[in-house]
C-alpha cells in the first residue's frame, strides 16, 4: 500500500488479489478501515471505509483472474474524492455491470427501485451500486480494454467521483 | 422460539441479541460475504419477529458498519415482518453515516415500520 499525505490532499493506493480477500474475508474490512484512517473527519473516515469496502467487494464478486492484482486508488481533492478501481472481468459480468449502472441511473419510480434493491437476485450488488450513484451522488464511469491472447476477459477501469460534501453526510 | 436457535450471537466483530421477547439488537461491525451469511446470523431475529405478539424493536444504534449485503438482509427482515403482519420499530443513530443515509429509504417497504433515531 502507498500513501501520500500533504496538507491539502490525501492519496491512498491499495494493491490486492481477490484470492487473498476471499480466503480471509475480514481483510476487506480491515483494509477499508486502515485506508480510510488517513482521511480527515470522522464522517469522512466512516464514509470512505464504506466506499472502499464496497469497491473491494465489487472487485471480488465481479472480478476474474483471482490471483492477479487489483488496484484501488483513493485521492481526496479540493471539492471531490476520486476513487479508481482497476480489475479484470469476464465479458458477460461486464455487460451485466454496465447494464445495471444504466438501469440505476434511469430508475423511474419507487416500485422499480424497491424491486431492484430489495427483491431481485444479487440485490446486494444492486444496492452497493445504488448507494454509490444515488446516495453518495457519485459519478461512475467505466473503461474497458481487451487483453492479448484472452478473448473472454477485459481489463476494467472504474472511476468514481464523490463530492466531499456527501462524504460528510451533506454537512 | 426454536430451542436450537441461539439468542445471543457473539463474534469478534459483532454481537446479535434476541433474548427479549420483543427486543433485538445488533452491534459492532458486520461486513459478511453475502445475504446468505446474514440470513444465518439473523435467524434469532427472524424468529423473534415471527413469534412476537407486540411491536418488535430492533436496536441498531451500536452497529457502526454494515455493508450492502447487510442492508439487503435488514430489508429482508422488514419484508418478513410485513409478511407476518408484525409492527416493527428500528432504533437508529443518525450520527452513524450509513444509518442516516440508508435506513430512511427502508420505511417504504412496510407501512407498520418506523425508524426512530435516538440521537
Amino acid at each position: 500500500m502507498y500513501t501520500t499525505v500533504s496538507t491539502n490532499a490525501v492519496s491512498i493506493e491499495l494493491d490486492y488479489t481477490p484470492f487473498d480477500m476471499v480466503s480471509s474475508w475480514n481483510k476487506a474490512n480491515l483494509s477499508s478501515n486502515f485506508c480510510s484512517s488517513f482521511f480527515d473527519t470522522p464522517n469522512e473516515k466512516h464514509s470512505l471505509s464504506e466506499l472502499i469496502n464496497e469497491c473491494i467487494e465489487l472487485s471480488i464478486k465481479f472480478g476474474t483472474k483471482r490471483k492477479e492484482s487489483c488496484k484501488l486508488q483513493v485521492s481526496k481533492q479540493e471539492e471531490c474524492t476520486l476513487i479508481l478501481l482497476d480489475m479484470y472481468i469476464f465479458k458477460y459480468p461486464f455487460r451485466m455491470l454496465k447494464g445495471l449502472v444504466q438501469k440505476i441511473k434511469r430508475l423511474k419510480n419507487n416500485h422499480e427501485r424497491y424491486t431492484l434493491l430489495y427483491t431481485s437476485e444479487f440485490s446486494e450488488v444492486n444496492f452497493a451500486l445504488y448507494n454509490l450513484i444515488v446516495n453518495f451522488k457519485g459519478n461512475l464511469s467505466m473503461r474497458h480494454k481487451k487483453i492479448c491472447n484472452d478473448t473472454q476477459t477485459y481489463k476494467l477501469h472504474i472511476a468514481i467521483t464523490i463530492p466531499n460534501k456527501e462524504l460528510n453526510c451533506g454537512q | 422460539m426454536d430451542n436450537n436457535t441461539e439468542i445471543v450471537t457473539k463474534r469478534a466483530e459483532y454481537m446479535i441479541c434476541a433474548s427479549d421477547l420483543h427486543k433485538c439488537s445488533i452491534s459492532g461491525t458486520m461486513r459478511l460475504a453475502g445475504p446468505l451469511a446474514y440470513e444465518n446470523e439473523f435467524k434469532p431475529i427472524f424468529e423473534c419477529i415471527a413469534t412476537a405478539t407486540d411491536t418488535v424493536e430492533l436496536d441498531v444504534t451500536g452497529l457502526t458498519y454494515l455493508n450492502s449485503s447487510g442492508i439487503t438482509a435488514i430489508a429482508r427482515l422488514i419484508i418478513h415482518a410485513r409478511n407476518k403482519d408484525k409492527v416493527l420499530r428500528i432504533l437508529s443513530d443518525n450520527t452513524v453515516p450509513w444509518q442516516k443515509r440508508s435506513l430512511v429509504s427502508l420505511v417504504a417497504l412496510w407501512e407498520k415500520l418506523t425508524i426512530k433515531p435516538v440521537t
